[in-house]
């Protein structure tokens, strides 16, 4: 009987087990839900780029990692001209975690900035602001960023950039200031003047320097620069009796009253005007690509080979002399006009110089009455040109061995009777031709090259226009 | 005791009914599974990626499965390297009338993400329910066309015969490379004033069937090289303007060959999809190849290379067509 039982229990025991015992589903577990730990991180500044397993996730502060495990997660923070920031935060799940990093309160986020400059002793200024040292010194703990550091100093230009202050590290910043003690350049980027190519330069009764550039007219009365858009190219200005001002340009003839530009190209045979002059009679001369213009304040006269003894229509340049003859230079020769008789001559050129041409650029007359004409290359003689004299009875060509090219773009004579020679490579000065002295340069950043025009102003310094370089003044005495 | 016996028999016989008094259902526990799929081409910035989830029908038919698999709301970064990242926007399609699903299809994109020639990129998707798929692969190398065997004039020669090849020769630095061939005329069909660009696509022969010319597309290939023989350019240069009479409006280019250099990944999936232990097999079993963790679906890139050749201008002249471009310069 107890065998019985034993057996009826073991049997009872082996159905329980293994009555239910079956195979349903043979696959893969199913995987526990994800965890949702998130981690909320601002900065200051913001936007550094957030690090999560050391790989950029593309969000930037402020902003939330979501989907993260449970446990201490290591971030790292990214932010431009900043130390990297890393952290651990212990994140739970379904949680938010917050993290504020404020750069600022870390020493190790600010840098330093080592000003110097030539000469020294220049004060600096950051962001406007005087700090009351002088170069060179080291600015220390300034936080990143871009602040704009200045220098200025007596007998200098003031200079100025922009510096990037990095964590952690020390910034040179180092301006040659520009000697104004001698001479002074002005260019579009220190100055208000438009463009840096300038054609002509002329100075009122009130010392106001008015030049004339491809961009238009600027007038600088020792203060402030003026900009007036004309239109055109100015290549010429001149003064009329009434101290009005005249611009030939590429786009016709302009005239400044002194309060509007008044456009005078309607009465010209064509918008091409090369030069503009005033006689001692109060007559406007203009230059066209269409013969010679008159206008004595009433009526415009236009002389071409059909009504005048101008045999050349291109007209380049002019001048007048004392005793009321115009002179007038063409691509092909050399006239003048003294009101009834026309006279023009191109072979003498030939006979005094095999490097000078037919080709006038310019005409200048001295206190003498000398003639002094500016010649374009000679036709067989690539890269010369050059200056002749004529004194009333014979022309003379110029040696002037002190200058570095034969190529002039003009001439001016300044009260003293100086003559000033516009070059490619320099300006020649000279009383007698033995006597040239040429600037080449002016020191640091100031090369005197294609210059196109110079004068001299009331106070005795020298100004010229350069193609390129903008507009120079040298101090009186150091020319 | 009798009565004990009868009491334990009744016990052990309701317990063993009683225990596995259960419904059985035959799928077992549906779980969920998810799906993504993004392949980066190499030579543009615009990348996509969709994600979807698998789904359980009552009956036989997969297609009777209404609900949209498409899973809107992922969020989707592509690494090259650790630093540059791009996190991928989410967009929709309209789907057609007769689509099965009618919601919009979701669609994941990004227009800044062009991959470095040899470089580890990796995907990683964060589903809503927090799910993670992630997936590593690495630019294949760049391919270099071999000039000295590539065939820059078609025909070769000019007094070529039908049987001669076409030839085009590569080669690249990767282990087991797939590439997939393209052949292809550029032309522009002139229509009214109006030049309409076209292409043709040059298989690798065309099977006559009855009275038609069936194309048959070259299959991936393992080597770096492939030919093609002159009747099949022939016969691809006549179906341009089969049945049009005004010849000389089509302005012919050239021949492009484009290769696309596949990754690891796709080679292996290509493999898993197309290729069979011999020429006479047909392959029954479904491919089930995945390189997503957590997940199934491809993550892979490919690069791709352009050859052009040109066509000799009496040989276009045989079919009467306008030469479009130089031979050869």
């Amino acid at each position: 009987m107890k065998i019985v039982k034993r057996i009826c229990f073991f049997l009872f025991l082996f159905l329980l087990i293994t009555s239910c015992e079956k195979e349903v589903f043979t696959g893969p577990p199913d995987e526990p839900p994800s965890e949702n730990a998130k981690i909320f991180i601002q900065s200051n500044p913001s936007g550094a780029m957030i690090y999560y397993q050391n790989k950029y996730t593309g969000q930037k502060t402020p902003d939330t990692l979501t989907w993260l495990s449970s446990g201490n997660q290591t971030i790292k923070l990214l932010l431009k001209s900043f130390v990297d920031t890393s952290f651990v935060v212990p994140a739970e799940d379904k949680k938010i975690t917050n993290v504020f990093v404020d750069y600022s309160l870390n020493p190790a986020q600010y840098g330093n900035l080592y000003c110097r400059s030539f000469p020294d002793g220049a004060s600096i200024f950051l962001n406007g602001q005087e700090i009351g040292f002088k170069t060179p010194y080291t600015v220390t703990h300034y936080f990143p960023g871009d602040y704009k550091v200045k220098f200025t100093k007596s007998q200098c230009r003031a200079d100025s950039t922009i510096a990037a202050v990095e964590a952690s590290r020390t910034l040179t910043v180092y301006l040659p200031l520009e000697d104004t003690s001698k001479f002074v350049s002005y260019i579009t980027t220190n100055s208000g003047i438009p463009d840096d190519y300038g054609r002509s330069i002329i100075i009122d009764r009130n010392n106001v320097k008015w030049v004339g550039s491809s961009a238009g007219v600027t007038s600088f009365d020792g203060q402030k620069w003026k900009f007036y858009d004309i239109g055109g190219t100015v290549l010429k200005l001149a003064f009329d009796k009434q101290f009005n001002i005249w611009a030939a340009t590429t786009g016709g003839l302009y005239m400044y009253n002194g309060t509007t530009w008044i456009n005078w190209t309607s009465k010209l045979p064509t918008y091409l005007v090369s030069d503009v002059i005033c006689d001692d009679r109060g007559i406007i001369w203009i230059a066209t690509a269409l013969g010679l213009v008159k206008y004595d304040g009433v009526q415009w006269q236009v002389f071409n080979p059909q009504n005048s003894g101008v045999l050349d229509l291109d007209i380049h340049c002019l001048a007048a002399a004392p005793d009321g003859k115009l002179w007038y230079g063409t691509k092909g020769g050399i006239g003048t006009f003294d009101g009834i008789v026309w006279t023009y001559r191109t072979e003498m050129f030939t006979q005094i110089s095999s490097v000078i041409g037919y080709n006038i650029k310019d005409i200048n007359i001295d206190e003498n009455e000398n003639v002094w004409v500016v010649h374009g290359q000679h036709l067989y003689s690539p890269g010369g040109g050059g200056l002749t004299e004529y004194d009333g009875l014979k022309w003379t060509e110029i040696i002037l061995s002190g200058l570095l090219t034969n190529e002039i773009s003009s001439i001016d004579i300044d009260k003293n009777n100086y003559k000033w020679i516009s070059t490619p490579h320099g300006l020649g000065k000279f009383l007698l031709p033995s006597n040239l002295k040429v600037f080449y340069n002016l020191g640091y950043r100031v090369l005197v090259r294609n210059v196109s025009a110079s004068t001299v102003d009331n106070n005795e310094d020298l100004w010229f226009v350069t193609m390129g370089d903008g507009i120079v003044k040298i101090k009186k005495g150091n020319y | 005791m009798k009565k004990f016996f009868y009491f334990l028999f009744i016990l052990s016989f309701g317990i063993c009914i009683l225990s596995c008094d259960e419904s059985f259902d035959p799928y077992g526990t549906f779980m969920d599974k998810y799906v993504l799929n993004c392949i980066i081409r190499g030579d543009t910035t615009f990348q996509t990626a969709t994600v979807t989830q698998d789904y359980q029908v009552l009956n036989l038919e997969p297609l009777s499965n209404s609900k949209d698999p498409n899973i809107y709301g992922t969020i989707i970064r592509i690494w090259n390297g650790n630093d540059k990242v791009a996190k991928m926007r989410d967009t929709t399609i309209q789907r057609q009338a007769n689509d099965l699903y009618k919601t919009p299809y979701a669609l994941y994109y990004t227009n800044n993400f062009q991959p470095e020639s040899q470089s580890e990129l990796q995907i990683e998707a964060i589903l809503p329910n927090g799910k993670r798929l992630t997936s590593v692969t690495n630019t294949p190398s760049a391919v270099n066309m071999i000039y000295k065997e590539c065939d820059l004039l078609i025909p070769a020669v000019l007094s070529t015969g039908s049987n001669d090849l076409i030839h085009y020769a590569w080669h690249s630095d990767q282990q087991n490379p797939v590439y997939i061939i393209r052949l292809s005329i550029n032309y522009f069909k002139n229509e009214n004033l109006n030049k309409i660009k076209k292409t043709m696509v040059i298989p690798l022969n065309y099977l006559q069937y009855n009275n038609s010319y069936l194309p048959n597309y070259a299959k991936p290939l393992n080597t770096g090289s492939y030919k093609v023989d002159m009747a099949t350019i022939t016969r691809a240069m006549q179906l341009i303007s089969e049945g049009d009479p005004d010849k000389a409006s089509y302005e012919i280019m050239g021949c492009v060959l484009e290769i696309l250099s596949l990754d690891q990944n796709l080679s292996s999936y290509y493999n898993s999809t197309t290729r069979s232990n011999d020429l006479f097999s047909v392959k029954l079993n479904e491919t089930d190849y995945s390189n997503i963790q957590g997940g199934y679906g491809i993550f892979g890139v490919y690069m791709k290379t352009y050859f052009v050749s040109y066509f000799r201008h009496q040989y276009l002249q045989t079919f009467g067509y306008t030469p479009g471009s130089d031979e050869g310069r």
